[in-house]
């Protein structure tokens, strides 16, 4: 493994493609996330930005390329020649440093939210359950949802689901958050909670990558935004310069259009 | 009411519960046989536990396998072993039990050969009996009965469920290919039967153009055949045959004469021709490679003859006629009166008035109620079985890899293609041919329990369905392998889509249970032929019997309705 003359970064992708069904999706994309960003990745509806996100927790299996995080890493060279179980293993202590939020409310219904939080660790970890719940409720002070922790998810608006989405992700202890949309089923008015409590991870140094629509959250609040189109990472920008001056015309023409809508 | 009857079938489920729990145990010990217990104590490595066990043991032995009908010997019932809790060892190793003599019979219909004493429940009686009783007795070893479906006598014999088949086995030269005969120990012939009030029918020949009933693989069938243009309706029990021939649905019956004469005599409404038709020997069958069993009892019969013994039974039961006396070269005057016989007939004319017919119905319960606690058993223990099954089989077909997934299809789609009854008997009589032998509940509870998971493996598997694939990248993404999050997030939210029609499958199953019966189980539909059929009394003892199964039913109704109320707190209406 070649040591880069910098410090390592968190998250790294090289040459990641995937496709379904002899469809492209992401095309030898390559990205590297330093500890503690705040990364927001847009583009238009199937330029590949949810898939990548996937494929960084292998929740799908990228067809050949590498992912690393936090020094697990996954290679493959061809997924012909190496069948998707050879992976199993490596995909699972992989998905064990990345947290996770859906753009689907998908607490599971059948449990509490403090059961919802202390299940992972329970039996993946194997924690005690006193140790369990005292990190719950650690982590739903945070969200700001101490109160509801008897509650059924049915019980809960959407964007307090989220918040104790995030929890739940984070009490595996992740070195790395992911967001997939984590605000567009979400009532306008309900978005703002969401966000801050991203925003307070970021302040804290948590490493996070959103998929998003929220313009304005991705301006205000990302060290970086990543424009994907058509499986390619098109520019990677700081974010005023993207929004004031992008590089690329595409880019230009999917905020102009964007803006014109929103 | 509801409320009562619910709390009534919830204290009969106790019970029920209760009992089995008792019985668990006793069943998993080898009961030894009656004489081995004699020398147990002083091989036994602890000399001050057997003699306070052993008695304990036999006990428990005798509430829980009480045979339904008990064997003849009521008194000594404690030495008695039940073929249905027998286990397999004892089934297969009869001949190493030298206290005992296991015979195949089925008490369905069987008057005047063996069947249930209508005085006392419980009791065996009728001619052969007697005859077995003499052979025991002569053997110095105890007959002990074991039921088995009539058509079914001679593969339970080639399947060693016991060592001889009694009642009315003709011996004739088809049947003595595949068993061993004994000398005939009765002579009869066929009787024809015609209503009282029509002269249509005077002779076989007249039967020509004529609707007549026979029994199911019977002589009668093959004369009747020959004789060719007849209506042939073949029964499986002698009872409806006269009823229908009373009711109009037959012109003439022609069965055996004893069959005819004990349930054709006492009905007013039946008339015998005179003419004998056919010749009939009975004979006990033997397994072909017993010879010593059969040698023993030819001699037995033969001395039985000679001393006049058989003759005093035969004519006790009203069944000496000149066939047999020519047959034993005896032809003297009768060594008895017909007692039995004119018994059976006091019984069958008397009309109960309604606290008569009340106290024998509370005389059944006793004997119903094993045959519920059996079909109880069987439907318990093949539920768990098929849930278990069927959750494994869901899972793989669901989420195993294709070639896994596959064979788990495979075996759905072969189970529910073919019936539960051909299951049952390849489980029972054809498996033992490549060395796999379960006991006839086992192969009740193996035979139900794997048809039954191929349904619950669908159920489950609506069920995984049903639940959005969300909730499982969800888990994965919590770094839950897939076994964990089919476990403790799919499973449970699959489980209350799926109580109701798994409930609907096991009260399905309660009233499938009864096809047991066919392999030789006399669970609570067997007891109630049976019953019926020795009384007489189709609608009654029918009206009992279809309590009893609503009663064991509505527990796992009830159950699942406030199981399912239970988890609707957590899931308001039908997920979104």
């Amino acid at each position: 493994m070649a040591v880069s003359e910098q410090a390592a970064p968190l998250i790294s992708v090289e040459r990641l493609t995937k496709s379904f069904d002899g469809h492209p999706v992401l095309r030898d994309v390559t990205l590297q996330i330093e500890e503690g960003d705040l990364v927001s990745v847009i583009g238009p509806s199937g330029c590949g930005k949810t898939t990548l996100l996937r494929c960084i927790n292998c929740l799908e299996l990228l067809d050949s390329g590498r992912v690393c995080v936090a020094g697990v890493a996954l290679e493959r060279q061809d997924r012909h020649t190496q069948p998707d179980r050879l992976f199993a293993d490596q995909a699972h202590r992989l998905r064990a440093e990345v947290g996770m939020v859906f753009q689907s409310l998908n607490l599971f219904p059948h449990k509490t939210i403090l059961e919802n939080i202390i299940l992972a660790p329970m039996i993946v970890k194997n924690e005690p359950k006193d140790a369990a719940v005292a990190n719950a409720r650690r982590l739903l002070a945070k969200v700001g949802l101490s109160k509801h922790e008897n509650r059924h998810p049915h019980q809960l608006s959407g964007g307090q689901q989220q918040r104790a989405a995030i929890a739940r992700a984070l009490a595996m202890n992740p070195k790395v958050m992911l967001y997939d949309e984590p605000t567009s089923a979400l009532d306008p008015e309900l978005v703002d909670e969401v966000l801050q409590v991203m925003r307070d991870l970021d302040n804290e140094g948590m490493t996070q990558v959103v998929v998003t629509h929220e313009m304005r959250f991705a301006r205000n609040a990302s060290d970086y935004i990543v424009y994907m189109e058509h499986g390619e990472i098109v520019e990677i920008s700081d974010e005023d310069e993207i929004f004031i001056n992008p590089k690329d015309d595409r880019t230009r023409r999917f905020l102009r259009q964007f803006m014109e809508t929103a | 009411m509801n409320g009562s009857l619910f709390r009534a079938s919830g204290a009969l489920l106790a019970v029920m519960l209760l009992l089995l729990a008792l019985a668990a145990p006793a069943r998993a010990q080898t009961d030894p046989p009656a004489d081995g217990g004699v020398a147990a104590p002083a091989a036994t490595p602890e000399p001050e536990t057997p003699e306070a066990e052993s008695p304990v043991a036999e006990e428990e032995e005798e509430e829980q396998e009480g045979v339904p009908i008990t064997p003849e010997m009521a008194a000594e019932a404690e030495e008695t072993v039940e073929y249905t809790d027998a286990d397999f060892a004892e089934v297969e190793a009869p001949a190493a039990d030298a206290g005992i003599l296991r015979y195949g019979a089925d008490l369905e219909g069987g008057v005047p050969y063996i069947y249930d004493d209508p005085e006392s429940p419980g009791a065996l009686i009728g001619f052969e009996v007697e005859i077995m009783d003499h052979i025991g007795e002569k053997l110095s070893r105890k007959p002990v009965f074991v039921q088995n479906d009539w058509d079914k006598l001679i593969p339970g014999l080639n399947r060693d469920l016991y060592e001889m088949a009694i009642q009315g086995q003709e011996i004739t030269p088809e049947h003595e290919e595949a068993v061993a005969f004994s000398v005939p120990y009765y002579v009869t012939a066929l009787q024809l039967c015609v209503p009282q009030d029509t002269f249509a029918v005077s002779s076989l020949a007249d039967c020509r153009g004529k609707t007549v009933g026979v029994l199911k693989a019977s002589l009668s069938y093959y004369i009747l055949a020959d004789l060719g243009g007849v209506d042939i309706r073949a029964y499986s029990t002698e009872v409806n045959g006269f009823n229908d021939l009373e009711n109009g649905r037959l012109d003439a019956v022609l069965f055996d004469g004893p069959v005819a004469l004990y349930y054709g005599g006492p009905r007013p409404g039946v008339k015998f021709i005179k003419q004998e038709i056919g010749r009939i020997s009975y004979g006990f069958a033997f397994p072909a490679d017993d010879p010593d069993l059969l040698a023993r009892v030819n001699e037995i019969l033969m001395e039985m003859r000679g001393n006049g013994e058989l003759r005093r039974i035969l004519d006790r039961w009203n069944l000496w006629n000149p066939l047999v006396a020519a047959e034993f070269g005896d032809y003297g005057p009768p060594k008895s009166d017909p007692v039995m016989y004119d018994q059976w007939v006091a019984q069958q004319g008397r009309v109960s008035g309604f606290s008569e017919k009340l106290k024998r119905y509370i005389g059944f319960l006793p004997v119903l109620g094993k045959g519920a606690l059996l079909t109880l058993e069987v439907s318990l223990l093949s539920m768990l079985l098929a849930i278990v099954l069927g959750f494994f089989l869901a899972t793989v077909r669901v989420y195993a890899p294709r070639p896994l997934s596959l064979l788990a299809t495979l075996y759905i789609e072969i189970i529910r293609g073919t019936p539960v009854l051909i299951q049952l008997f390849f489980i029972f009589y054809g498996l033992p041919s490549i060395g796999i032998r379960f006991s006839p509940f086992w192969a009740g509870v193996v035979g139900l329990g794997m048809n039954y998971a191929a349904y619950e493996a669908e159920n489950y598997r609506a069920g995984f369905i049903s639940v959005p694939h969300s909730q499982m990248e969800a888990a994965l993404a919590l770094a839950m392998s897939r076994w964990q999050s089919i476990r403790h997030v799919i499973a449970p939210q699959a489980f209350r889509v799926v109580l109701p029609p798994v409930t609907n499958d096991f009260i399905s199953l309660l009233k499938d249970s009864s096809l047991v019966s066919i392999i030789t189980m006399i669970e609570l539909t067997k007891t109630y032929q049976m019953l019926a059929i020795t009384y007489y009394d189709y609608f009654g003892t029918g009206l009992m019997v279809a309590a009893i199964y609503l009663l064991l039913g509505l527990p796992f109704v009830r159950l699942a309705r406030w199981t399912e109320k239970k988890l609707a707190v957590a899931h308001p209406g039908v997920r979104r």
